[in-house]
């Protein structure tokens, strides 16, 4: 399955087509649906609750597979985004979103993390989680 | 033997393999540390003595601890150290520590020490991996005023207003006051070298003013800020310290026929209100960014025969990460002590009538290269040729030799987790 997944991003990557984003959550969060301005806001920690309560702890995909859904959703390229959370870091303002650089990871951080949100390659199964539409 | 934050950074950080924070309990620990080099030419007294010999004595580095313990609540500290020539000497100050509520998106506080809004980098201008240049232009940060902007105890209300496809309004207002070091800190070091000008102005040749108490009664800052949907951002941001009071000794040497003796006499200086307004545009588009700030900073001194020094200026910058680890950066910064005497004619300057017009600004043309061997790990290299002498330091240097025409370089390199 792991060789799969990872064949199928390398394919995007190589191919050139930019990779539409998957947005999961933990199964117990209660949001079905994100605009894509609240994904921005919260990949750039601007927005912090679910909207119905409880704080978001966000899973960012990093790398090849990731970077081009970041850069999709925020506008800012792999360093501006890493810049933008040391500027939060280090003046206090925020703690930093965990960070893994394989799809695998951030699916098994979002299942297992209460208030989680994770944001990863369209296609991709994620059991266990729960798929919250973009719109 | 004084605790050297920036060596136990960077034991520590030669363990580390790569970007990583630690992790204790819910507890995050990020940290940085910075090592540069200082050189100038044809110019001596820029940020340090004989700075055309060149020093090491330019590093910083910082640890921090944060937490959220609850959904809404997050507190954390850092400390932090620097050593900048005679500022700094490495003591570890606390750098920022507070308790952060968040009500909502739109509105929260926080309480305890923190970061004073001012611009768009005051807030991170201590943290050189998170920009393209080693200084950022000093006509907005003139690292000589750090602690003046750095940060304030107090209470701080902060919001972020969403409107949608018109992006969105920040705002931040803050009451408090700051503590001051005289020993290390770069307000002492602001005034000593302003009334060490000032009696050489009065004609008190080789005379020194060494402040022994800083105080003021508080201070009011704020910003407000507009971001919008295509990566241009805008701000206005105000500071204002009321009383600004610094007392000391001027030391005055007087050659006798038993030799020199150095006479002592209490003195200081008081501004009412020490005011510094800034504007700032950003825009951000993939790998460029493009800023331009302007500064107006104004001291108001009661009986010094100039009530109101206003200085400032301002810059234009462009960078552009030409590689995944290669940024390229410029800028231009312009720099008045007087703006009210920009071109040097002597109206209500401190300095002495005698000396050329070029005193009275810097005009500063910088070039800088930074590289990013991996993520947290930052060497860059930068050099700056400046029109005036309005940057230099009359207590490092003779200022009755200033040439108008000087170069400065500076390299320097960060680890951070």
């Amino acid at each position: 399955m792991h060789l799969i997944r990872a064949i199928s991003i390398m394919t995007l990557v190589a191919l050139g087509i930019q990779a539409q984003a998957a947005v999961i959550a933990n199964e117990k969060v209660a949001t079905a649906s994100l605009s894509k301005d609240d994904a921005k806001n919260i990949l750039l920690g601007s927005k912090t609750s679910w909207d119905g309560g409880g704080k978001i702890v966000l899973a960012v995909l990093t790398g090849e597979a990731g970077d081009p859904i970041v850069n999709d959703l925020t506008g800012k390229t792999a360093s501006n985004f890493q810049t933008h959370w040391k500027r939060l870091v280090f003046t206090g303002k925020a703690g930093m979103p965990k960070m893994f650089a394989k799809p695998e990871d951030v699916i098994d951080f979002v299942k297992s993390t209460e208030g989680a949100l994770g944001i990863i390659p369209d296609g991709i199964a994620a059991a266990g989680t729960k798929a919250v539409a973009l719109q | 033997m004084r605790f050297r934050l920036s060596s136990a950074l960077l034991a520590l950080a030669a363990g580390l393999p790569g970007l990583q924070a630690y992790d204790a309990m819910g507890v995050e620990i990020h940290g940085f540390v910075s090592q540069g080099y200082l050189l100038s030419a044809r110019n001596d007294g820029f940020l340090v003595e004989e700075s055309r010999q060149g020093s090491w004595d330019f590093r910083e580095a910082g640890i921090n601890f944060s937490t959220s313990p609850y959904e809404n609540l997050r507190i954390g500290a850092q400390f932090y150290a620097r050593d900048l020539g005679n500022l700094g000497n490495d003591k570890v100050e606390l750098d920022w520590a507070y308790g952060d509520y968040k009500f909502h998106d739109a509105i929260g506080v926080r309480a305890g020490r923190y970061k004073i809004p001012r611009g768009l980098y005051n807030e991170v201008q201590d943290y050189d991996s998170l920009r393209t240049s080693v200084f950022l232009p000093q006509s907005v940060y003139n690292i000589r005023l750090r602690d003046f902007y750095a940060g304030m105890n107090g209470a701080q209300l902060y919001g972020r207003i969403d409107v949608g496809a018109a992006g969105a309004f920040t705002y931040q207002a803050c009451l408090g006051n700051n503590n001051y070091d005289v020993e290390n800190g770069s307000v002492a070091y602001y005034f000593n070298n302003a009334l060490t000008s000032l009696a050489t102005t009065l004609g008190m040749r080789g005379a020194t003013f060494e402040a022994t108490d800083l105080k003021s009664d508080y201070i009011m800052a704020g910003m407000v800020g507009w971001e919008s949907t295509f990566g241009l951002r805008l701000g206005v941001s105000g500071i204002s310290t009321r009383n600004l009071e610094a007392s000391g000794y001027f030391y005055t040497p007087t050659t006798t026929p038993f030799g020199t003796i150095t006479s002592l006499a209490p003195n200081g200086a008081t501004a009412t209100d020490w005011k510094s307004f800034v504007a700032s545009a950003e825009y951000v588009h993939d790998d460029l960014t493009l800023a331009s700030e302007v500064n107006q900073q104004t001291i108001v001194i009661p009986g010094a025969g100039q009530p109101h020094m206003i200085s400032g200026g301002g810059y234009v910058s462009a960078a552009y990460r030409v590689h995944e680890k290669v940024e390229l950066g410029s800028y231009y910064s312009v720099n008045y002590g007087n703006l009210n005497d920009r071109h040097g004619e002597g109206q209500g300057s401190l300095r002495p009538p005698t000396t050329p017009n070029y005193y009275a600004w810097s005009r500063d043309t910088a070039f800088s290269v930074r590289v990013d061997p991996v993520p947290s790990w930052v060497v860059k290299v930068e050099a700056h040729y400046v029109d005036g002498t309005s940057l230099l330091s009359s207590t490092l240097s003779d200022m009755t030799e200033f040439e108008r025409y000087w170069w400065y370089f500076a390299a320097k390199t960060s680890y951070s987790f």
